[in-house]
């Protein structure tokens, strides 16, 4: 397949979403109405407390119960499979659950199903791609947080050399990668950023063979786009600097960590489940996607290296991301090959961001091929 | 007079009011509702050796396996040198003084025999290394003259090695009482008159010997007294070998007379079959073939006498389409078969029936009437290209079953519960049919009861007086020299003689066989 | 003690003896399952209400059983084929891998007019599937390369090509996420109106029904039991021995091939990488607890698909973890294959 049919492809699927998503403005022109006691569940694929994503996502749930004194009942372990998800949500509904929050992409889909057999629950779908009348997928702008830890990078290296490990290409992991990189060249313009997937979401063992080989590199700033912690023990002993994703991972390098790039997804969910509650939600069109402004990314205090000119730096950049000022995917903004992006003026609108499949320039590592 | 004080030549004498070696009263044994045994008697006393004789199914293997353990006795009572004892397993039996040497041996074969013989003694046994059980193997071997090499693996021994090896273990483990199942059905006459020479020489001294057999030669040259049973009952219990004849005893097993084998009264016609220069190269565990060459004629019994390991094996599996040969031609009928598969052979008319039964000949697992059928459903017999019609499977064995007089046999059963002799028959019915020109026949008789042999001799006969040709090979010499027209010796993978059966003398076969080292 | 009771093997066992040791094992297994799950903090009085009601009761536990069992059924199926001819096929989840790619391939690239889209899936599935364990058999029969560590690698291998397409040329164009785009409605069996039940369960029901008739009704049916019980006779009998060695196990491969086109297009309209996961765990279970007979394989495949459904709502309610909900599993299977063991073996005491 060409880059054009491609290019083509992802057209038609967005022409089609929008399509759908026309359709059920007219009937869903209305906010969402539930019907019942309000009652929650959360399902995850896997355990809740993995350590990262899952365990972000369970801050989030436990703030709503707090705060909202709702019902909310959790089930993990149910695979990325219709049939399974949508059994668990069938019984869910039957007992009387009218909001549904699913955890993770591969659920999506068969949510959107379940949505429009169950027009009075609401479901909402962590990074997702449905959304509907009484369904909103949500995720964070989370490449502005990663702009900010490239700041903290580009003023931390000597080398000029920072790294950055992260699990397999897909779109919401190279805007992330991308933009580190950015942030860390608004520092210096000269710093190169080393960008290795372990093909894995989860594997610890891995992931500390990469980051000392990235660090073999000479790289002195480390990042992790992962859930395990193993980059940050590699940093920590090889006295470099690291920064962390996800949850605040300041644990396992106390000495060395900077920050971390975190979710607060309670940020989300709290307002938007209050909402559903009191008859005013409207789900988005293309769905919720936060970012510094509301707070859902977020970076984590900073470590005891952190010096006061580089907080300030990074105050700067957050005020700025939030006022509007700068876009980390603003242009001029070139392909790591070369290829112009964005013009000079212009930026990435949301459908590019998700489709993103390439390294911008500055980074040395290799995006595995589309075909 | 009781038997146990009547004194025969050689044997050692009861004393007046010592306890039999083992004793056996009233003993019945049902399995799933199907009686074994029928208030069953056997007394064994010391010093003897005592036959057990009967058909297949009559009984004696299930008697003998009451009697060491391994099966229990629903009813009867048992003793062990005067002591009442209901073993419940061979191990309890044998620590009683009672063992048995199955026709199956139960030797580890990846073990050496020295291993096997620790393995057997149990944890409860002071010796505790190989080394030292060989030690006693080497000691037992030299006492009872049996001769066994304890550090030899048992996959590589012979068949009578195994046997020897067997004996030493349940000898070492305690037995006195020895109990052989069929222990020469695997051996060549020669191993088997050391076996029973070995086995008198133990008896008399002070042992005792149960001989489970179904040769009247072995028990009129070597056993004191004779037991025979049939259908689960004792019918003559405990009598003198001695003035009893072959007839009586024939008599006594299968309830009427037997006739006697002879030739298929047939002139031998036309070339059916020739093996010209057949070579195959051994493998692991097997003999190979040199240049053998032979001929066949219709209408003609060619058998092929040789002790067994000499490559017979090899030749029918050659034959049968299971080996490739080396080299040689194998020409039925004009056609050279030698690159054919056992399809092709099949459709030339070659028919064979394997030693071993359930190894190449029939499955166990099937039912009767598909094992009848395996052959035809093949060749496009019972139903269409794609549907195969069970029914007509079915009535086809009903009438075979009828046909060949198959004793306990339906249909659906499983040719597993068969016994030797009717599952002989239903490879016979099979083999026999239509189309058959060339019969190969490996120890056809291999096992059965007399009854069953004379069946199977019939069979083979009115094939050949109907035109057939028959390779018979069998290490029975008798079963070779009443069937055959021309005898041929089989020595180290070749023929190495032939001529016709009436020439035969003592003297030519015997230094022909002796050839082999 | 070993000698103080012995096991003699029964000469034939009994339907009726079979048929109770069977239910014997599975309710010894359900009650110590029960015993298992309450001691983990399931009511005891809600026990029967999720498993029995929730599984086979309801209309929509019966419904999600029925569509759990039917890539169940499929790959019972495969696994019982090669079974019958002694072929260990261990790689069922990369054949079925491969026929969800032929299907997905079918789909997302619009192969073919639409009415036909189905049926060609249909056949390219059961072709990627018998072409993935021909390799094994290739193997086997050309070099003696066994087959349990060839096929089992070999699902590793289909694994790693799904991964390959579906974070390449399958990525979810709008996201890059590694799913592939909705099928078209075209590429879809048509919902029946029940629960998530598809147009599927006849294509099913129609396999079942045609292996059932090749093993038990035809030619090649027998010459598979005889191949299978005892090569060698077999051989030396004249049967055809490679030729139904070959097509039973190219058939078990297309069988499991089309499990993955009834999950890709019965119940998920997409290929990501959880699909096929779990698959050959049941397929062997499925077929060892039916002996290989299809009649037993599609009641064990039911069975299963229930213990599927309970186990979700164990999950769902009463936060009973993964490894419980497997634990009960073995349990019940445990129960089940010693059960099979006594009714084929009886104790012998001494009287």
């Amino acid at each position: 397949m060409t880059a054009s049919t491609n290019k083509h492809r992802t057209r038609k699927c967005l022409v089609a979403i929008t399509a759908a998503l026309l359709a059920s403005a007219a009937t869903g022109a209305n906010a969402f109405t539930l019907e019942g006691p309000p009652k929650v569940a959360f399902i995850y694929a896997s355990s809740a407390q993995d350590g990262g994503w899952n365990e972000a996502l369970e801050a989030g749930r436990k703030a709503v119960e707090e705060q909202l004194q709702v019902p909310v009942a959790v089930t993990e372990n149910i695979p990325e499979e219709a049939t399974k998800l949508r059994a668990a949500i069938d019984l869910y509904v039957k007992r009387g659950f009218n909001i549904i929050v699913g955890t993770t992409y591969g659920y999506s889909a068969p949510m959107a199903e379940a949505a429009k057999a169950y027009p009075n629950v609401a479901f909402l779908s962590a990074s997702g791609t449905n959304n509907g009348p009484n369904m909103e997928s949500f995720y964070a702008r989370t490449y502005q947080g990663w702009y900010l830890a490239g700041v903290a990078a580009g003023q931390a290296t000597k080398t000029k050399k920072i790294g950055i490990l992260a699990g397999f290409p897909v779109g919401v992991v190279n805007w992330d990668i991308n933009s580190f990189a950015l942030g860390a060249r608004s520092v210096d313009p000269t710093i190169e950023t080393v960008a290795v997937f372990t093909n894995s979401w989860w594997d610890p063992v891995k992931e500390g063979q990469v980051a000392q080989a990235i660090l073999d590199q000479k790289a002195d700033v480390l990042a992790t786009n992962l859930s395990a912690t193993s980059a940050l023990d590699a940093a920590e002993k090889a006295g470099v600097p690291s920064i962390g994703f996800q949850l605040d991972m300041s644990h396992a390098a106390p000495k060395t960590i900077q920050t971390s790039v975190v979710f607060r997804w309670e940020k989300y969910l709290v307002p938007t489940i209050k909402e559903i509650i009191d008859g005013s939600w409207k789900p988005e069109e293309f769905g919720a996607f936060e970012g510094l402004d509301k707070g859902v990314v977020d970076l984590a205090p900073f470590g005891p290296g952190v010096t006061e000119e580089t907080k300030a730096k990074i105050e700067t950049a957050r005020q700025a991301i939030i006022a509007g000022t700068i876009d980390p995917f603003q242009g001029p903004l070139k392909k790591q090959d070369g290829t112009v992006v964005v013009e000079a003026g212009g930026k990435l609108d949301d459908a590019a961001l998700w489709s993103m499949d390439y390294f911008v320039e500055g980074i040395t590592g290799t995006m595995p091929a589309k075909q | 007079m009781t038997a146990a004080q009547k004194t025969i030549a050689g044997r050692v004498d009861s004393l007046p009011g010592t306890p039999p070696a083992l004793d056996m009263q009233g003993i019945g044994k049902a399995f799933d509702g199907k009686p074994a045994l029928e208030d069953a008697d056997f007394t064994l006393e010391w010093g003897e050796v005592h036959a057990i004789v009967g058909e297949n199914g009559a009984g004696k293997s299930t008697l003998m396996n009451v009697a060491t353990g391994v099966y229990a006795a629903d009813s009867g009572h048992q003793s062990i040198d005067g002591a009442a004892i209901a073993p419940r397993s061979p191990t309890e039996a044998t620590v009683a003084g009672l063992g048995m040497v199955h026709q199956h041996f139960r030797l580890v074969e990846s073990f050496t025999v020295a291993e096997n013989v620790l393995l057997g003694l149990g944890k409860k046994s002071r010796v505790r290394s190989a080394s030292e059980a060989a030690a006693l193997v080497s000691a037992k071997s030299a006492e009872i003259g049996l001769p066994v090499d304890p550090h030899r693996i048992v996959a590589d021994l012979s068949i009578a090695d195994r046997q020897r090896a067997e004996i030493v273990k349940v000898l070492l483990l305690g037995a006195r009482i020895l109990v052989l199942d069929e222990p020469t059905a695997v051996l060549t006459e020669d191993e088997a008159r050391a076996l029973l020479d070995f086995v008198r020489r133990l008896a008399r001294q002070g042992n005792a010997v149960v001989l489970i057999t179904h040769k009247f030669r072995e028990v009129a040259a070597f056993c004191d007294r004779i037991t025979i049973m049939r259908h689960g009952k004792t019918v003559l219990s405990g009598a003198q070998v001695e003035g009893i004849s072959e007839e009586e005893v024939a008599r006594l097993i299968v309830g009427e007379t037997l006739a006697t084998g002879g030739r298929p009264d047939s002139q031998p016609g036309a070339l059916r079959l020739s093996i010209k220069a057949l070579s195959l190269s051994a493998r692991a565990h097997g003999q190979g073939l040199h240049n053998l060459e032979l001929e066949l004629r219709e209408a003609e019994v060619l058998g092929i006498a040789g002790v067994g390991g000499n490559g017979q094996e090899e030749l029918v599996a050659c034959l049968g389409g299971l080996l490739r040969p080396a080299s040689g031609e194998i020409i039925l009928g004009g056609l050279d078969i030698v690159a054919g598969t056992p399809h092709e052979r099949r459709r030339a008319g070659l028919r064979v029936i394997p030693s071993d039964r359930f190894a190449t000949g029939m499955i166990r697992e099937l039912s009767i009437a598909d094992n009848m059928a395996l052959t035809s459903v093949s060749e496009g017999a019972f139903g269409g290209p794609l549907f195969l019609r069970r029914d007509g499977m079915r009535r086809k064995a009903e009438m075979m079953i009828d046909a060949f007089d198959i004793r306990g046999a339906t249909p659906e059963r499983s040719a597993a519960l068969l016994s030797g002799g009717n599952a002989q028959k239903v490879l016979l019915s099979r083999e026999l049919g239509p189309g058959m020109k060339v019969l190969v026949a490996h120890s056809p008789s291999r096992g059965l009861d007399m009854k069953a042999t004379q069946f199977v001799r019939t069979a083979i006969r009115q094939a050949v007086e109907s035109g057939a040709a028959c390779l018979l090979i069998s290490e029975d010499l008798q079963e070779v020299l009443s069937l055959s027209h021309r005898v041929a010796v089989m020595n180290r993978g070749t023929i190495v003689g032939c001529r016709a059966a009436d020439d035969v003398t003592p003297e030519w076969i015997g230094a022909l066989l002796a050839g082999h080292a | 003690m070993l000698d103080a009771a012995f096991l003699v093997r029964r000469q034939q066992p009994g339907l009726f003896l079979s048929a109770l040791s069977y239910a014997g094992g599975l309710a010894f297994g359900l009650a110590i399952s029960a015993m298992l799950l309450v001691q983990a903090g399931v009511p005891a009085s809600a026990l029967i209400d999720e498993f029995l009601v929730a599984a086979f009761l309801t209309s929509d536990g019966l419904s999600q059983t029925v569509t759990a069992a039917l890539p169940l059924i499929l790959v019972g199926l495969a696994s019982a084929v090669a079974m019958r001819v002694r072929f260990w096929n261990i790689g069922v989840e990369g054949q079925l891998w491969l026929g969800a790619v032929a299907a997905t391939w079918v789909a997302l690239h619009e192969i073919g007019p639409e009415s036909l889209r189905l049926p060609l899936a249909f056949v390219l599935a059961a072709l990627a599937g018998s072409g993935w364990i021909a390799i094994s058999l290739v193997l086997k029969q050309r070099w003696g390369v066994n087959e349990v560590i060839s096929s089992l690698l070999l699902g590793s291998v289909a694994f790693l090509l799904v991964q390959h397409l579906l974070f390449g040329i399958w990525r979810d164009p709008a996201n890059s996420f590694p799913v592939t785009a909705a099928f078209p409605q075209a590429s879809r069996f048509s919902a029946l109106g029940w629960g998530q039940l598809h147009a599927g369960l006849f294509v099913v029901a129609l396999i079942a029904l045609a292996v059932w008739f090749l093993l038990e009704r035809t030619r090649a049916g027998f010459y598979a039991d005889a191949v299978g019980l005892n090569r060698q006779a077999a051989l030396a009998t004249g049967l055809p021995v490679r030729r139904t060695l070959a097509g039973l196990v190219l058939l078990s491969g297309a069988l499991s091939g089309l499990a993955g086109m009834v999950v890709v297009s019965g119940t998920e309209h997409r290929l990501n990488q959880a699909v096929g996961n779990g698959y050959l765990f049941s397929a062997i279970v499925i077929a060892y607890l039916a002996r290989a007979k299809p009649f037993w394989v599609v009641v064990v495949a039911l069975a299963l698909g229930a213990v599927f459904t309970a186990g979700n709502v164990l999950k769902v309610f009463y936060g009973i973890s993964e490894g419980m909900i497997v634990l009960v599993q073995g349990t019940v299977l445990i129960s089940i294959l010693m059960a099979q063991f006594f009714s084929t073996y009886s104790l012998n005491r001494p009287s």
